[in-house]
């Protein structure tokens, strides 16, 4: 995470993501890997596919 | 029927302590991936007797309408209706307690070590598979729409759009679902 504001940035883009994202989470899924892997570089896309197979594997990863 | 006004007396005495252990209780039922909304039917219908089945059914309608995952918006209505606000709160955070705790401590604990080989080829075959039950999902919902080459194209569209011109979803939303409810609705008045 880079700054204070990082916290943030995801906060509110996660929150205009999930009031669009009719049909459950799998349709944000790609903007999300374009947020933190690549406008913002948080993490790099092993990370994110780790976060994933974990999250998928979570109850209820609806 | 006395019973029933009965019930809706007793609607203001339903504790916030057991909204909140209900759907507690809905999310540890859901381990594994069982419907959560069969077993907060049965909780919140059958064994609580919070609200009637035809109110259940009307929640998941709506819910299904709501964007984000049904079972938290099921969580969200039932818990408004029986308590309000705070209601809301209680039930989505007895839902959400376990999934974020386990999120947080076996996730922060897992990421720590994924450079092992071992976790990298567990959490690598994980992904795959959940990868491509996201495909799966896709294409089931692809299905009905086979023969109607206008779903095909805007289906196709937003796949390209997404995938190989990197547009953000928000833009491809506002742009490709206007467009796709006027041809729909142009196809629908040639039909007649």
């Amino acid at each position: 995470m880079t700054g204070p504001s990082a916290p943030l940035a995801l906060t509110v883009h996660l929150a205009l993501l999930s009031s669009i994202s009719f049909g459950g989470f799998p349709t944000v899924l790609p903007d999300v890997r374009n947020f933190v892997v690549g406008t913002h570089s948080w993490m790099t896309d092993q990370d994110f596919a780790n976060i994933f197979a974990m999250g998928s594997r979570f109850p209820d990863r609806t | 029927m006395t019973e029933m006004a009965q019930r809706q007396e007793l609607d203001q005495a339903v504790p916030l302590a057991a909204l909140f252990t209900a759907f507690f209780a809905v999310c540890l039922y859901g381990v594994g991936g069982g419907s959560g909304i069969v077993w907060a039917r049965r909780i919140a219908v059958e064994n609580r007797r919070w609200i009637s089945d035809r109110e259940f059914a009307d929640i998941v309608s709506l819910c299904q309408f709501m964007p984000g995952p049904n079972i938290v918006g099921i969580a969200v209505c039932v818990g408004a209706k029986m308590r309000g606000t705070t209601g809301t709160i209680a039930a989505v955070s007895g839902f959400l307690v376990i999934p974020w705790a386990i999120g947080f401590s076996v996730g922060l604990l897992f990421l720590e070590y994924a450079h092992l080989p071992i976790l990298r080829n567990i959490l690598g075959g994980i992904a795959a598979t959940a990868a491509g039950l996201l495909i799966a999902t896709g294409i089931r919902l692809l299905m009905p729409h086979w023969r109607r080459p206008a779903a095909l194209l805007f289906a196709g569209l937003a796949f390209g759009l997404i995938t190989f011109a990197k547009l953000p979803l928000l833009a491809v939303l506002f742009v490709l679902v206007p467009l796709s409810i006027a041809l729909a609705a142009i196809e629908k008045a040639r039909a007649r």
